[in-house]
This record gives C-alpha cells, structure tokens and sequence, in this order.
C-alpha cells in the first residue's frame, strides 16, 4: 500500500514537471519580454524625468521670484584640480553681531606737548566695535572705545536704511557730519594724531554728541546730498550751554567722478549752537578732497589730497571771537602696503585768535595687509609762546573681527 | 471747470503712460552681471554697473558716486559669498532705497544660483589670508554659472514686472543656450591645455581651472590676498619645477611684475588675462571675455 502512494506522488509529481517543461517560453520569447519591459521602463523613466524636471522649474521658479533661488545640482565631475583650502574648527559667534577690537599703540619722543603729555609707551585706544541688524528696520553700530582705563561710547546709534521717502537716519550717539576728518575714528587717521585745527578748536574728540541726524539724496545730475543733524550741544570746548540749548549741523556733501581714476569730494558744513557762557557759537567746516586711485594698477599705487578749513565764531563775554583752522595733507601709495604722507597745519586759538600754532608732519606707514599697520611719524609744530617742538612717533594698530569698511 | 478736468485728464493718463513704460531700474555691482541683465531683460529694464572689469573686484572703492543709482535702484544684483564686504555695506547704509536692503526682494545675491566651489568645511581666520568663508566667489568664470544665472534672472526679473514676465523668460533660456554654446566651444579650444599643470596668482580662476580641466599647482600668492615673500616664491619656483608648470596665469589688474619674474625663473611664460567684462579692449561683452581668456592661455602655452 505504501508503496502504491509513492508511485501515485511520483507520477503526479513526474506529470506536473512534464507539465512546466511544456509551458516555458523559447529564449527568443524571454529577451522579447525583457525587451519590452526594458522599452516599458524607459518610458517610465523618461515620465518621471520630465515630470521632474517640470516639477524643479517651478520650484526654481517659486524660488527665484522671492530672491532665494536654488543652486542647480552639479552632478558632472570636475576634470581640472586645484589645491584644497585648509579647514579650521568651527566658528562659535554664528549668532553675535560682528564684533572687532582694534587696538592702537604709539611710542614717542621729542618735546612736543601734545606727545610729551602722553606715556612714552602706550596703549592709546582700544576700540570695541559692534554691529548688527536690530530688525528689519533698522541697524546698530556701537563703537566703544577704551583710553586711560574709562570706557568712552564713541558712537553708539540705530542706522534707519529704508525710512519713506529715501531718507535716512542716526539715532544716537554719533560722529557729527562736519568735515571729513571729524567723522574718522582713530585707527582710520592717515597720521598718528588729528590735525591740529581740530584738536585746538573741536577738542580732543571731536564734534560728537547725542541726537538725530537724517540725510537725503539731492535731485542733481552729480552726486549731492544734504545732512541735517541736531544734538545735546554737550561739547564742552565749543558748545556746553544750557539744558535745552541744542545744537544744529548741516552738511552739503558733493561728489564728482572726474575720469576713471579720480574723483573730487567738497564738502561745506555749517555748525551752531549755545556755548557754555550762555552765547552763541558757529562754525564752520569746508573740506576738498581729490582722490587718484588707477583701477588696473597692480602695485595698488593711489593718492589723496586732503584739505579742510574750520572757521570758529565764538561769542564770549567779551565780545566775538573769530578764529580760523587749517590743514592739508596728502597720502601717497606708492607701491603695495607703503604709503608716504605729509601733513602742514596751521590753527589760531580760539580763545585768543591772535595766538596761532603752525607746523606739520611726515609719515611713512606700511600694511601688511588690511588689518594691521606700522606708521613712523616725525612732526614739528611751532607753538604761539613756546617755540618750535619736535616729535618722533612709532605707531601700531591692528583690527581683528569683521570691522566692514568705513564710509568713503 | 471742464477745461481743468480736461488738463488733470491729460496728466493723468500721461502719468499711467510714463509709469507703464518705465524700465526696471538693475544695478549690478561687477559688468558680466551687468551684461546677463541687459540680455535678459532686453528692453524693459536699464542697467547700471558699479565696479569696472579692469579693477581687482575685492577692493572697489565704496565712492558716493554709486549712491546715486543705488537710490533709484528697483534691483540691486550682487555676486555674494563676501566678494563685497569691504564696500557695499556702507553704500547701502547711506542709499536711502528700502527696496535692495539685504532681506528685501531687491536685493538679489546671485551666488544663490550657483553650487560654490572650496566652501570651508570648519571656520575660518584670517591666518589663512582672505578666505570667503562661503566659498570661492568668481563663479562667473564658468558660463554653466552664467547660464544658470541668466535661468534665475528671467524670474527674478518677471516677479518684479511680471507684465514682461514672458519676455524674460524667452531671453533667459535664449541667452542660457548662448552661454552653453559659448562653453562647448571653449571646452573644444581649450582641449589640448586640458591636465596642463598651470600656476595662478589669485584662485580668480578656480571654477574656470576645474571646469576646463587644468591643474593648479599653486599661487603666487602663499596665501589669498596676501603679498608674495622671497620664502614663498622660493618654494613655488621649487613646486614649479618638480611638477613641469610651464603657464604662469595672471589677472591683468595683479602685480604682473612677480608673475613674469616667476615665470622667467622657471623657464615658463606668463599669460596675463582680463577677468571681468570690460577687463580688456577685446574683452567687451562676457562672451568676448571667454574667448579673450581661451585666446590668451592657448598663445602662452603655444609660445
């Protein structure tokens, strides 16, 4: 009996595989059926590429109308090589404002006051600046800068870029729009001090204070524009009256490209406010600068030329005071990194006109690069009362951070 | 009365008329961009270019003269990846147009486009020269670049004036196939220089180095944007002359002095080319730039 079930299972299975046999397709049939889903697949293949590629236009599209496109994939293999860029560890300031240091040291000798006043060696400036978009409406820069050991908020104001009307605005502590040099921090001056109209007749800083200041394009066919500025009227070498007795600066800045490599800036500035006897003060600031500068020059060769004269009204309780600052100076880069500058000064006091300084400086400062200088200076001013003085200064400044480019 | 509302008729519809035929005012802060925008927007838009193409394109000079088409400016185009840190932030701090503030739709960063090559996989000091942290900007040395930037400025363009929007989109995929033609034919003349061991001065070329197959040994510069030392041309003449570089390659807005020296010293010649549109008296438009650069590197390599 059991082998009759054997020879049943044999035989229905021997009938089934007889059965398969018979049905399989010849190969001719198999590769006409691969081939055909082969032609099926790439019909597939091309219809998901099309709809694909459909699909990224619009995505590129969508993202090309709101300013932030994609960049296209880039699946071909470079055949060129270039040598790798060297990889450092992450930077951990992804979400602070910029912020740069820029320390400033000088040594000097000679008996020129102004220096022998100051340490032979020092650190004469330490300068803190940050900045940072607030919000979509406005940015801020601070500019705190660290002598003799006190925190000074140099400049410290909310920039307003996109106010109705294409105007803009400071709100805050700033350098005031009088003159070109005013405005330049120290590690900017193209010599080791400030010329000595400003620091006879604006004081060691500067005219800056706290207020408003808002600008406007004019409507001319060359670069002109209008500064309108009212502040505290808190410097106390020109200004320093009462509470309430603000002070006011309009500046007419313009500017012309004379050939391709050159341009002209002349500036007139208008100042006034209350002095600390109780009367009024004005000044006023006019400024030229030429600026050569060859566009295809390897060596980076440039030069500018810069003058400004300050005209000081100061009425006391004596009577009007009329005193008047002057200084020129000229920046030579003649080859890259070196530059030459020489720099006369002439200013009269301003509490006694008839008094008068008058001198000059010679500089040769070398950048390494952009971010650190070298400056050797020799000045000589003749004193009202003291005679001729001399100074030799060694300066050395450095920026690190990402402390952007100044205003031109 | 009639006769006033016949005048306020009058100014009225020649307002509309002024306003529906103004062109989209471009500004592009380096020429090849200016050029793509001319291209694609044709007619409707009038462009303006701030850098020239004969200057080094880190150190343009932020002057006030720039204010003024930056005030009146509908789009602003700018290359990205900080090739304009030093210059444009003040000029867009003083221009008084909200319209092509950085975040608002008229500022167009144009490296959005493009998939940037050496993008530091770490930070970055200054210890290393001028790094861009965001990746080598002179992408525009590549005209697969400019053909995608030419794709993306036909949308940019329509969302801005979307009544021309057809035209856009007709000139951007006309002068996309231009630029891709322009690459084939570079790619066929620069063929015999294809594996070539060459030095630059600047990694200006580095899209244009590894798109058209050439080997770069080293710079002339030991590191980006800083001066070249004895020390460090010692070494380069050294790598020079263990791998047979025999093409210095040097922008003509660089010392071209120290890469002629160089040069010399090894026995190799030294091509000096233009890099930007207008960088060159035959190097007017971008498509003329190309060639001149393909023109220039084929005669040193020739000899």
């Amino acid at each position: 009996m059991k082998w009759l079930k054997i020879s049943v299972w044999f035989c229905l299975c021997a009938a089934w595989a007889a059965r398969a046999q018979a049905q399989q397709p010849s190969t001719d049939d198999v590769q006409k059926q691969i081939q055909a889903l082969q032609n099926q697949m790439q019909e597939m293949m091309r219809g998901y590429q099309a709809q694909i590629e459909n699909l990224q236009k619009q995505v590129d599209a969508l993202k090309a109308s709101h300013g932030s496109p994609a960049a296209p994939a880039r699946t071909e293999e470079a055949q060129g090589s270039v040598p790798p860029i060297p990889a450092a560890p992450p930077s951990p300031s992804l979400q602070n404002p910029a912020i740069s240091v820029i320390p400033d040291f000088t040594y000097s000798s000679g008996n020129d006051p102004f220096w022998a006043s100051q340490d032979t060696f020092q650190v004469r400036e330490v300068e803190l600046a940050f900045s940072a978009a607030i919000d979509p409406y406005a940015t801020a820069n601070v500019f705190l800068s660290l002598e003799n050991g006190e925190f000074n908020a140099e400049e410290a104001y909310g920039a307003f870029t996109g106010l109705p009307g294409g105007w803009t605005m400071k709100l805050g502590k700033f350098k005031m729009d009088f003159g070109k040099q005013n405005q330049m921090h120290t590690h900017a001056w193209f010599q080791a001090d400030q010329p000595l109209a400003l620091r006879t007749m604006l004081g060691d800083e500067g005219l800056d204070d706290v207020g408003v200041s808002v600008n406007h394009l004019l409507p001319t066919p060359w670069m002109s524009d209008l500064t309108f500025e009212v502040t505290g009227g808190r410097n106390a070498d020109v200004f320093g009256g009462a509470r309430s007795d603000l002070a006011y600066n309009v500046a007419w800045r313009n500017f012309w490209d004379l050939t391709e490599n050159s341009n002209l800036e002349a500036q007139l500035s208008l100042a006034g406010g209350k002095n600390a006897v109780g009367h009024g003060t004005g000044l006023g600031n006019l400024s030229v600068t030429y600026r050569y500068k060859p566009l295809s020059s390897g060596t980076r060769a440039s030069l500018l030329w810069r003058t400004e004269v300050i005209r000081e009204n100061y009425r006391g309780a004596d009577g009007l005071l009329r005193s008047t600052g002057a200084f020129s100076y000229v920046d030579w880069q003649f080859t890259r990194g070196w530059f030459a500058g020489a720099r006369v000064d002439y200013a009269e006091h301003p509490g006694d006109p008839k008094l008068h300084d008058k001198g000059g400086a010679l500089t040769l400062t070398y950048f390494p690069s952009e971010f650190q200088k070298f400056r050797l200076q020799y000045e000589r001013i003749n004193y009202a009362g003291l005679g001729p003085r001399n100074a030799l200064v060694f300066e050395y400044g450095f920026a690190i951070g990402p402390h952007g480019a100044h205003p031109f | 009365m009639k006769k006033y509302f016949s005048l306020i008729a009058v100014f009225l519809m020649a307002s509309a008329s002024a306003l529906a035929t103004e062109k989209l005012r471009v500004v592009a802060v380096y020429p090849d961009y200016g050029w793509l925008a001319s291209h694609v927007g044709g007619d409707h838009v009038a462009v303006s270019v701030l850098a020239k193409g004969t200057q080094d394109p880190h150190f343009v000079d932020a002057k006030p003269s720039f204010l003024v088409a930056l005030h009146k400016a509908d789009l602003l185009l700018v290359n990205g990846l900080q090739l304009e840190v030093g210059f444009l932030p003040p000029l867009l701090q003083q221009c008084g147009n909200r319209k092509i503030q950085p975040g608002a739709a008229g500022y167009v960063d144009l490296s959005a486009f493009i998939k940037p090559i050496e993008v530091p996989t770490g930070g970055v000091d200054r210890s290393m020269g001028d790094i861009h942290p965001y990746g080598n900007p002179h992408y525009h040395l590549d005209p697969r670049n400019m053909a995608a930037i030419a794709n993306g400025l036909a949308g940019v363009f329509s969302a801005a004036d979307p009544a021309h929007g057809a035209d856009y989109a007709k000139n951007g995929e006309a002068v996309s196939a231009q630029l891709i033609a322009l690459d084939s034919e570079i790619s066929q003349d620069l063929a015999p220089l294809k594996g070539n061991p060459v030095v630059a001065y600047h990694a200006t070329l580095d899209y244009f180095f590894l798109h058209y197959g050439f080997n770069v040994v080293g710079f002339v510069e030991p590191k980006p944007g800083i001066k070249p030392s004895p020390v460090s041309l010692t070494e380069l003449e050294k790598a020079m002359r263990d791998k047979g570089v025999r093409l210095v390659i040097v922008e003509n807005y660089e010392d071209i002095k120290i890469a002629n020296k160089v040069a010399q010293d090894t026995g190799a010649r030294a091509a000096v080319i233009p890099s930007y549109t207008g960088g060159a008296p035959d190097a007017q438009t971008y498509t003329d730039l190309m060639r001149t650069i393909a023109k220039v590197l084929l005669e040193a390599a020739r000899g």
